[in-house]
């Protein structure tokens, strides 16, 4: 039961970082399946393949960056407890070390990471993994810290010598927080998913939305947050510190935040259906254009995307050419910013050249892909990709065993070969779906906090068929 | 890994750097200076985090274990707890100091001290360390208690011939009103003694409640826990499906059709009665918790709103049919369901199984919208998740009928993802959606993963199977991927047409001979006896009389095209595989049958060369067939048999799915996931025919109504006031009772077993007084 053993890895040069043990010792072999199996995730441009087995362990591994985090088991242990277990390890080493955790790090906060783990999981089990709670027990080498190593002549603070429960009424705060200023700040971002046929028809789609805080408040401040259009959120889940019936019941998010970052709430954007106001897809504050207009009257239940994406494609033998243009529609008051296209050639590709008139496209052989990155969008020129590809002749190489056959063989169909194109996106300072926060209320304490709220759109997973 | 391997000459100065670097420490260690102490214990633990033995360091550090300051201290035990299993002889040594932290009187370092000692695995000491966990176990400190709760399991590892101590500790901790330490009680139960569910009955009702309160791991394995108690202690919700291997024979048994309507008006259904009493047990449900309600209120799907218009009608029946609950199994239903809205996508996953295993049929399309939404969460999650919504499906596909559009395939899916979402999209498809999905179908076939292609093609292969208007389509565009360059997917396109011409074969004659002419360029053995098989003319009906001139006319160009395939399939015999050759040699007996004249050279030949067949079974065949066909003349008894033999009644092929047969495991375990039974996994008890005695589990409640979780609205309970309990912060009301008793351990008195039952009785009040004023409760709460 439980987590045997961790293993903190670095998946570029394939070594260990780290490794933890809760229960016996278990043999470093199973980090070569972990590599194995990332390898082969790379080669067909998947991700998400989080489980492999070696003789009396199973481990579960997640990658994030360059550090690949693999736990083991070697008894019956809900699988799901694993996967969470890693993704939430991480955040706590992002909210420890900064946003990039890199072997560099760990390996200077060696002493943090094994306290933090010490914390965090007693006996292979997880028992609390808030950041905001185990700053508290752990200090994180901050600055300050530092300096006072180094001046005082002394370690700086390793470890809290308080009891753990005075000081920690609720598992993500503890008690004795203080800011000079006091303030509380939330980002809305919103994701596209969306299915794009060459036409630039959307087949399907759906928007997911999450509600990042980042708390800096003193005490323990109430806070209750009220969304607009808030019937759009179809299906939610919620940070621990929420009270769950209170949303139930009012529609009010009612909590009392861990400090520092956190998602408060992530939730699905109910599609409107085309019975419903069209209208209501359409919140004030997108600009209504004719474009707009057409896509709603299409396909009630597609969302704007801020671009365009047309892809052209030919094979032949054994050249062939890809080329795709991309341009931002208007349906944003903002601009379309960091736009980025995964351009996947068909696997008997052996070698791509591509150029583009804006920003910077590369070919990456291992998996057969071609990245083109346009950081911002040219004011009045549409940016083109075109990508001249050798391929493998297969019709040559897959000569048949008997002569009588090689007719047949020229017969075969002419298979149209497709590009899988995923493109990522941000628009900074625009929602999609129009919830937003419409007020936020801090009680329990005295203070009036500075507040602000951030409304950000980016790609979920936007595919684009050729 | 691990160790950085060394080679010649390198390892040689490696080892004289490492001897050097030891002598350092050590002395580093034994100095007097806190400062050189920290500094040494740092890189120890650093080379400890590589992976390094550093036990060879440990009587250095056993002696620092008595450092005034707190760091030094934290850092020995922290080494210690990695190295006691590995040096128990010198841990022994220092027990006693150990013992003597155990009095220290900061809680971090007793249940460091009570840590490291159940880590030492000597047998000698499990008298002491059980003394010690008995001693933690009652300490005023949850914190404390929790680490006794985790050490028993430990214990238990070492010395399992001590099961009698450690379950009386257990039955100490279970007692505990604190959800921080009971979630870790409870873990240690299921670890020592999971078949003592008697131990359960008295804390069932407590730890529903405290459920919504502990951390996010105590609520997995809690609801696990509680899923294997409510299956041995309570009736089964309703007569619906729930395991896989339940499906298959009994009657009785059914699927949601009934309770879920789809298409057709349900209520025109037969087994109106048994529906009725259904929504009559979910409406007597709902009425009770009205917080859940309200949850749903305008997120109610369309059948949820058809099922709430038949109220009425249906909760005239009596409400103890057979959709009727125990008050306790409502209870942990009621108690588990808000976590449906956890970010932990294990936690979501748990409740979504005890609510598939235990609630009624009509509680679950809330359930299902919350996993579907899960799904989403994160690539690696997905997995698991979908893998679990797989099975759920083939026991109940019209569940997910409405998150049609949430499986479909994205290209960073792997392969195995890809391969379950396909399966549960075959199970779920309609009329309605399939051209929706068979345009999404179309589209995977255009990948160049040519096995996901293979696996798309099974998908249509299925849809077509189960709409029969939709069949020649598919045959169509399988037609065309008969000559994919991948052998693996024209073999598979073969096959599947094959599979459906069979159920209609009627209609596709036209296709069977277009692919009996492209025979030649199929190259797998599959993809060729399938074709080899279609010859045979099985596909025609037996009687004849009925048969129209331009049917009749086709029928006879089918066999002068199948002659000549098999003409010169029979030329290249001796290459072919063995799958195909046993498919020549049965498709030229029954052309033989047919048509005694033309085949018999055919025959006699493929006879000739299948008696030296390198395959037993084959030259076995040709023993047997040359008995019922005796084509050279010979005598046979068994002649008139061959007939009736070889083209006996063949029922259609199932199309089987693509994807791993699900399997029976508990649904969320890992079992489950790997398809195999991982160590330590126990099947799922079936639920108990006759109701097991309810009261078992009134003991602990010795007020009146012992219900009160039951009358009690909302009320947040805010334990600020006194020193902010961790515990009833964020439950509702019936939680509130226990959040108090909790937050008067916070406060530091000893908590022992006595209290905990006087605690219970105050709270029964308690829920009293948060009735009045439950509506505004959490605001006036807020401001005191």
């Amino acid at each position: 039961m439980g987590v045997d053993s961790l293993f903190v890895l670095n998946n570029r040069t394939e070594s260990l970082v780290a490794v933890k043990h809760w229960g016996a010792i278990t043999s470093s072999e199973i980090c070569e399946r972990v590599f194995e199996a990332r390898r082969d995730s790379a080669r067909n441009g998947v991700e998400g393949d989080a489980c492999v087995a070696d003789q009396d362990s199973y481990g579960f591994h997640i990658s994030r960056g360059e550090i690949t985090y693999a736990a083991t088991c070697s008894r019956e242990t809900s699988p799901l407890l694993m996967i969470e277990f890693l993704s939430q390890l991480y955040d706590v080493l992002r909210a420890y070390f900064g946003d990039s955790v890199t072997e560099a790090v760990l390996q200077e906060h060696h002493v943090t990471l094994y306290q933090l783990l010490d914390e965090m999981v007693d006996s292979g089990v997880p028992v609390n993994m808030h950041a905001g709670g185990l700053k508290v027990l752990v200090p994180p080498p901050n600055l300050y810290n530092r300096v006072t190593s180094t001046v005082m002549g002394n370690q700086g603070i390793i470890v809290s010598d308080q009891d753990p429960l005075k000081l920690l009424p609720l598992p993500w705060r503890s008690n004795n927080i203080k800011y000079a200023s006091n303030e509380i700040y939330l980002d809305l971002i919103e994701s596209i998913d969306a299915t794009i046929d060459a036409e630039g028809k959307v087949l399907s789609s759906a928007v997911y939305g999450s509600i990042e805080v980042n708390s800096r408040l003193s005490g323990m401040p109430d806070i209750n947050l009220t969304l607009s259009n808030s019937h759009l959120i179809d299906e939610y889940n919620f940070h621990p510190s929420v009270r769950l019936s209170r949303f139930a019941s009012d529609r009010v998010v009612s909590f009392v935040p861990a400090d520092g970052k956190s998602v408060l709430m992530s939730y699905k954007v109910r599609p409107p259906s085309s019975k419903q106001d069209p209208n209501q897809w359409q919140p004030r504050y997108i600009k209504a254009n004719p474009w707009l207009k057409t896509a709603n009257s299409d396909n009630p239940s597609s969302v704007p995307l801020p671009l365009y994406i047309r892809p052209q494609s030919a094979f032949g033998a054994s050249h062939g050419r890809v080329s795709v243009v991309v341009g931002s529609k208007p349906a944003f008051e903002k601009p379309v910013e960091s736009v980025s296209l995964d351009v996947r050639l068909p696997s008997r590709v052996l070698s791509a050249d591509p150029s583009a008139t804006h920003g910077e496209a590369t070919f990456d052989v291992a998996s057969n892909t071609v990245r083109w990155s346009i950081p911002k969008f040219p004011p009045d020129k549409t940016p083109c990709l075109s990508v001249q590809v050798n391929m493998r002749d297969e019709e040559e190489e897959a000569t048949p065993s008997a002569g009588s056959k090689s007719d047949g063989a020229s017969r075969r169909v002419h298979l149209q070969e497709v590009v899988d194109i995923t493109a990522s996106f941000k628009v900074p300072g625009a929602g999609v779906s129009g919830i937003k926060v419409e007020t936020l209320q801090v009680r329990n304490e005295k203070y009036k906090p500075t507040q602000g709220v951030r409304y950000h759109t980016k790609s979920g997973a936007v595919v684009v068929r050729t | 890994m691990g160790v950085p391997p060394g080679h010649g000459n390198r390892q040689f100065v490696d080892d004289a750097q490492i001897a050097e670097e030891q002598r350092e420490l050590d002395t580093k260690l034994r100095s007097s200076s806190t400062k050189d102490k920290l500094d040494a214990l740092k890189k120890l633990i650093a080379l400890m985090a590589m992976g390094r033995d550093v036990s060879v360091f440990f009587p250095s550090v056993v002696v620092n274990i008595v450092s005034e300051s707190f760091e030094v201290k934290v850092l020995v035990y922290m080494f210690l707890v990695r190295t006691a299993d590995q040096k128990p002889e010198e841990a022994l040594l220092s027990i006693n100091s150990f013992q003597k932290d155990l009095a220290h009187p900061n809680p971090r370092v007793r249940a460091l001290a009570l840590r490291v000692m159940s880590s030492i695995r000597i047998q000698v000491i499990v008298p002491v360390v059980i003394l010690a966990a008995r001693k933690c176990a009652v300490d005023p400190s949850p914190y404390v208690r929790k680490a006794a709760a985790h050490a028993v399991p430990k214990i238990y590892r070492m010395d399992n011939g001590r099961q009698e101590e450690l379950i009386e500790i257990i039955e100490t901790m279970l007692r505990d009103s604190t959800p921080f330490v009971l979630s870790s009680a409870v873990m240690a139960f299921t670890e020592v003694c999971p078949s003592r569910i008697d131990l359960l009955h008295r804390h069932y009702r407590k730890i529903c409640r405290m459920l919504v309160d502990m951390d996010e791991w105590g609520q997995i394995l809690l609801c696990e826990v509680l899923l294997r108690y409510a299956r041995s202690q309570f009736l089964a919700p309703d007569t619906h499906a729930r395991e896989l291997g339940a499906v298959s024979g009994k009657h009785g048994e059914k699927k949601l059709e009934l309770a879920l309507p789809s298409t057709e008006p349900w209520y025109n259904e037969e087994s109106n009665a048994g529906i009725q009493s259904i929504v009559a047990s979910s409406a007597a449900f709902y009425s009770d918790s009205d917080e859940e309600e309200d949850s749903d209120e305008d997120s109610d799907s369309d059948e949820d709103k058809a099922k709430k218009e038949k109220k009425p009608g249906g909760a005239t029946a009596e409400s103890r049919g057979p959709g009727w609950l125990d008050e306790d199994h409502r209870l942990l239903l009621r108690c588990t369901r808000p976590m449906l809205q956890s970010q932990n996508s294990g936690v979501v996953m748990a409740v979504a199984a005890l609510h598939f295993y235990l609630s009624p049929a009509a509680d679950l399309p809330k359930v299902v919208r919350a996993l579907v939404f899960a799904a989403h969460s994160k690539p690696e999650s997905q997995h698991i998740v979908v893998k679990n919504i797989c099975t759920m499906v083939a026991t109940q596909p019209l569940l997910f009928q409405s998150h049609f559009n949430a499986f479909f395939i994205t290209p960073k899916d792997p392969l195995d993802v890809r391969a379950l979402k396909l399966e549960i999209l075959t199970h779920i498809v309609t009329s309605d959606n399939a051209s929706l999905l068979l345009r999404e179908l179309q589209a995977y076939l255009r990948s160049s993963n040519y096995e996901f292609v293979a696996l798309t093609i099974r998908a249509i292969g299925r849809c077509a199977a189960i709409m029969p208007q939709i069949a020649s389509v598919c045959i169509r565009s399988l037609l065309e991927l008969s000559l994919h360059p991948s052998p693996k997917v024209a073999s598979e396109a073969v096959v599947v047409i094959r599979a459906l011409v069979q159920q209609n074969p009627k209609e596709h004659i036209v296709v069977v001979m277009r692919l009996m002419r492209r025979l030649d360029q199929l190259m797998a053995p599959e993809a060729r006896s399938a074709v080899i098989w279609l010859a045979g003319g099985e596909i025609f009906d037996g009687n004849e009389e009925n048969i129209k001139a331009s049917d009749k006319e086709l029928r006879e160009k089918f066999f002068e095209l199948a002659t000549q395939m098999m003409r010169r399939v029979v030329k290249g015999f001796a290459d072919e595989h063995e799958m195909t050759r046993q498919q020549i040699v049965n498709t030229c007996c029954k052309m033989y049958v047919q048509d005694p004249l033309r085949m018999s050279t055919s025959l006699k030949y493929v006879f000739a060369l299948g008696a030296s067949d390198p395959s037993v079974d084959m030259r076995d065949r040709i023993r047997v067939f040359r008995a019922l066909f005796p084509v050279d003349g010979t005598p046979s008894s068994v002649k008139q048999h061959g007939d009736a033999i070889i083209l006996c009644e063949k029922p259609e092929p199932k199309l089987p799915s693509p994807a791993m047969q699900t399997c029976e495991h508990a649904l969320g375990s890992l079992s489950h996931f790997l398809e195999h039974v991982a160590p330590g996994y126990t099947p799922l008890v079936k639920h108990p025919s006759v109701q097991p005695p309810t009261n078992v589990r009134e003991q602990y409640f010795s007020g009146p109504s012992g219900r009160d979780g039951d009358s009690s609205a909302l009320a947040l309970r805010n334990g600020k006031s006194n020193g902010l309990g961790t515990g009833g912060f964020y439950s509702s009301s019936d939680d509130s009772s226990d959040s108090d008793s909790e937050s008067s351990s916070y406060t530091g008195s000893d908590d022992s077993d006595n209290d905990s039952d006087e605690s219970d009785d105050d709270s029964d009040n308690d829920s009293g007084e948060s009735d009045d004023d439950s509506d505004d409760s959490d605001d006036s709460d807020d401001s005191d």
